[in-house]
């Protein structure tokens, strides 16, 4: 791709296949699941957070730890947050998300989180109002000139792409995936064939926020500045939009979605001020017109001209009555 | 008074009434009986309103109220009572009684009233129901839900009641104190449909019986034809 | 002892607030079965209409008549969920909660910068209304009368509410539709106006809320996404769909949250959210909710 791209379409690609991997991860919450979460934003945070911190307190320069430790720390607050949130019933599980949300991100925009770290912290979040810059980091030792380093970096985004496609196909397509969604289809029933509900939807919130710590964390390093916005309640509801944009109930649904957004994305300069009114319209004229997203709409679409087509040649092929 | 006429209801997917076509004369009471599943619920709630008809049409009084919502079905004159009564389970047996006063068309109160009131009208059907009115709905017995759901549907003065299932369920002494209420509440002038799963039951008091199953009527004529006939008393003891 | 009553009346002053939100909240998910998102916007918009109107009128009419400004605002905010309900609304009872969610968030955006548009970005003070109350002093600080009528006023949507649902014709049809929907309409009971009526109702409270709220502080955008979570810890805590639930529930939480900003001002909300977690742990449904 980075021989065959532009440095900028090339930049484009790689927020396209962040938000990718951030919307496939959220999926197996809503679409599989049926649990929507209003708080993802969270993980997606963290991923990214934790080793600009490790950088700016002990100065860690390596990507790998970047956005090892990214993971690794999304991963755990994906498993405490979702204790709380799976014990609730699916309506109470969005507004339990949607509120830890709200503390996390009032923990940054207020600088309380930073004073954990005493005055380093609290000099940290004054410079910057919350936000953290990373620079560009060493990929396995070595250190890009920066004109190189996009094009270094996309293999990581790509990889991380790969992992995340071969990873969540597989939960989907294993039994574990058909009982998350008999979880989603049916709860009670569920229930009563043994599907442990609570333990299988923590699970599948674990699951989900590791990758979006993976999402997060390359989005620090690709972004290389990060802001409360990416912890916050609107930054969660592009996910959503973006996922439910691309369709729940097929597996590339989320990827579509990611990339029409990113595409969407480009023009957001022209809606500056009304940009939440343009997200709303679209995420209510999707759910009204089109549940289904992109994806399942083409499917849907082409399944019904292959069965006029057959219903075609049917008729024109039928034996002639007796 | 009442007309179906080849109606087709679909519950999702599932097409349940296959071409239903049956009627109730003014003043009759009519059995509609079949197995559980064989669409006789889907009758009543398709021709409440309740259900969307796909195709076909239900006829009152010779007006056409197919897919008329089901408030607009109650006002022309069609009291309710479905298989689980619809009692409201938080609502006093009084005030479950007086929605359906309130809402009824005070022409037709006026005219059921006669020179008597409403309410001894509706009570002289079950008396019992007047012991019941502070208890709340969810406290009541099986009977007496059934009780209260045919007296509520008698409030709005209708000149025609379906009731699904108002047998089920009930003590063998209670069936008979059912049947007097049903002879009764014929004796007002009023036309009653009746989903039954047993055959027994509608032949005590239907005039005329339906058969149905799968979604089709595969049987029409008086009780004791029904009885006599091989291929219904198989289908309804499956 | 006075600093305790200055937060005793502080709490209360919070919880009729709440209690405006909360129950507008759990009405209309008692009577249509839906968790409406955008109800935190409509508490906003009340803000922002009877701010702008008072802003509007402040000057040319005698400031006891800018208290007509709040009922009105209410209502024009109470109009537009009527407006609401049965295009947008409606068509989605039947559907997944996960799409009930969904729709309503999306509301709540489009709100979030309509608000922006109609009313600018920077805050709406309209504090004239508080001067003709004059104030009390208490601990050297001059508490304003003005808190009291709020406290009234919560005190009055509270009883009025109760009378309402449990002593009129249309409060005993409201009951019916929401514990049998189907039976209601089958009595002849149009179950579509009920929905508009209930919706209304539920937006006159938020904005009602938003409306005697806006002269002691300011309308800001931003209001409708903490009142929504702070209403939501009510229902949680006090059980959604229950008004007992709403009342109580935005008591303990008022209390609660005056004695947080007290004593541990720098996890006050947090303390908040941890409590509604705990509820749901100990007690799923609330307090007073029905499985």
């Amino acid at each position: 791709m980075p021989g065959v791209l532009e440095p900028y379409p090339l930049i484009v690609l790689c927020y396209a296949l962040v938000y990718s991997i951030a919307c496939l991860s959220l999926n197996i919450l809503f679409g599989t699941t049926g649990l929507l979460s209003l708080g993802h934003a969270v993980y997606f945070g963290a991923g990214a957070y934790t080793g600009a911190f490790l950088h700016t307190l002990v100065g860690m320069d390596s990507l790998e730890i970047y956005l090892l430790s990214g993971i690794v720390c999304a991963t755990a607050l994906a498993a405490v947050l979702g204790y709380f949130c799976v014990q609730a019933s699916r309506m109470h599980f969005a507004i339990l998300t949607l509120a830890f949300t709200q503390i996390v991100n009032a923990s940054f925009v207020g600088g309380s989180f930073f004073r954990l770290f005493g005055s380093e912290g609290w000099f940290l979040y004054m410079l910057a109002g919350g936000s953290m810059y990373i620079p560009r980091l060493t990929m396995l030792g070595i250190e890009y000139e920066p004109s190189e380093f996009i094009a270094a970096f996309y293999n990581y985004i790509a990889g991380g792409f790969l992992v995340t496609v071969f990873v969540l196909r597989r939960i989907d397509l294993s039994p574990f995936g058909k009982a998350l969604r008999a979880i989603r289809d049916n709860e009670i029933r569920a229930e009563s064939i043994g599907i442990p509900v609570r333990r299988y939807r923590w699970l599948a919130f674990v699951i989900s926020g590791l990758f979006m710590g993976l999402a997060g964390a390359l989005y620090g390093q690709l972004n290389r500045q990060i802001t409360p916005e990416q912890l916050g309640w609107l930054f969660s509801a592009i996910l959503v939009l973006a996922t439910v944009l691309g369709g729940v109930r097929q597996f590339a649904g989320p990827v579509i979605g990611a990339f029409a957004y990113a595409a969407l994305d480009e023009f957001a300069l022209h809606w500056a001020g009304t940009r939440n009114m343009v997200m709303g319209i679209l995420l209510i004229a999707v759910v009204c017109i089109f549940p289904m997203g992109i994806a399942g709409t083409t499917v849907a679409v082409a399944d019904h001209v292959k069965r006029l087509a057959k219903k075609r040649f049917q008729t024109r092929h039928q034996p002639p009555l007796q | 008074m009442l007309e179906l006429k080849g109606i087709n209801t679909f519950r999702g997917p599932a097409h349940v009434l296959q071409d239903v076509s049956l009627d109730v004369k003014e003043g009759e009471v009519v059995a509609l009986v079949g197995r559980n599943g064989a669409g006789k619920s889907t009758t009543m709630e398709s021709i409440m309103g309740l259900l969307p008809v796909k195709s076909g049409h239900v006829t009152f009084h010779g007006e056409d109220i197919t897919n008329v919502p089901a408030h607009v079905t109650a006002k022309h004159g069609i009291g309710y009572s479905p298989e689980d009564c619809g009692v409201f389970p938080e609502l006093s047996v009084a005030e479950n009684l007086q929605i359906s006063q309130w809402l009824a068309d005070p022409h037709r109160t006026e005219a059921f009233a006669g020179d008597s009131t409403v309410e001894e009208r509706v009570f002289s059907v079950f008396p019992e129901v007047r012991e019941l009115t502070g208890r709340e709905g969810i406290n009541l017995s099986g009977g007496q839900r059934k009780m209260v759901a045919i007296c509520r549907a008698m409030f709005l003065a209708p000149s025609m009641l379906l009731l699904d299932e108002a047998f089920e369920g009930l003590a063998p002494v209670v069936v008979n104190r059912f049947r007097d209420a049903m002879i009764r509440i014929r004796e007002m002038g009023i036309a009653l449909l009746m989903a039954e799963s047993n055959l027994a039951h509608a032949s005590l008091i239907a005039d005329r019986l339906y058969a149905i199953d799968r979604g089709e009527i595969i049987f029409h004529g008086s009780p004791e034809d029904a009885v006599n006939n091989e291929d219904v008393m198989k289908t309804l003891r499956g | 002892m006075d600093i305790f009553i200055l937060q005793v009346l502080n709490a209360l002053f919070y919880a009729a607030i709440l209690f405006l939100i909360a129950s507008g909240l759990t009405l209309i998910y008692g009577v249509m079965q839906i968790v409406n998102m955008a109800h935190g916007s409509f508490f906003a918009l009340g803000a922002f209409v009877t701010a702008w109107l008072i802003g509007q009128l402040a000057g040319n009419v005698h400031p006891l008549l800018l208290l007509l400004a709040m009922p009105v605002g209410a209502f024009i905010v109470a109009v537009f969920g009527m407006a609401l309900e049965p295009t947008l609304l409606r068509p989605f009872y039947k559907r997944p909660e996960e799409y009930q969610l969904l729709l309503t968030f999306g509301i709540l955006l489009v709100l979030e910068d309509l608000m922006r548009v109609l009313f600018g970005g920077s805050p709406l003070a309209a504090d004239q209304p508080m001067a003709p109350f004059g104030s009390m002093p208490v601990m050297g600080l001059k508490y304003p009368n003005y808190n009291f009528l709020v406290i009234a006023v919560g005190i009055a949507a509270a009883i009025g509410l109760w009378a309402f649902v449990y002593r009129t014709r249309f409060g005993v049809m409201l009951r019916a539709t929401s514990q049998n929907m189907k039976m209601a309409s089958a009595l002849g009971l149009d179950v579509g106006r009920v929905y508009v009526l209930a919706f209304g109702i539920g937006c006159f409270l938020a904005g009602l809320g938003g409306a005697i709220v806006v002269p002691t502080q300011t309308a800001v955008l931003g209001m409708a996404l903490d009142a929504l979570i702070i209403a939501f810890v009510v229902v949680v805590v006090g059980g959604i769909g229950s008004l007992k639930g709403a009342l109580i529930g935005a008591v303990i939480v008022s209390f609660v949250r005056t004695a947080g900003v007290q004593f541990f001002p720098e996890i006050e909300l947090a303390v908040l959210y941890l409590i509604a977690a705990g509820v749901l742990l100990w007690r799923p449904t609330g307090l007073f909710g029905k499985a």
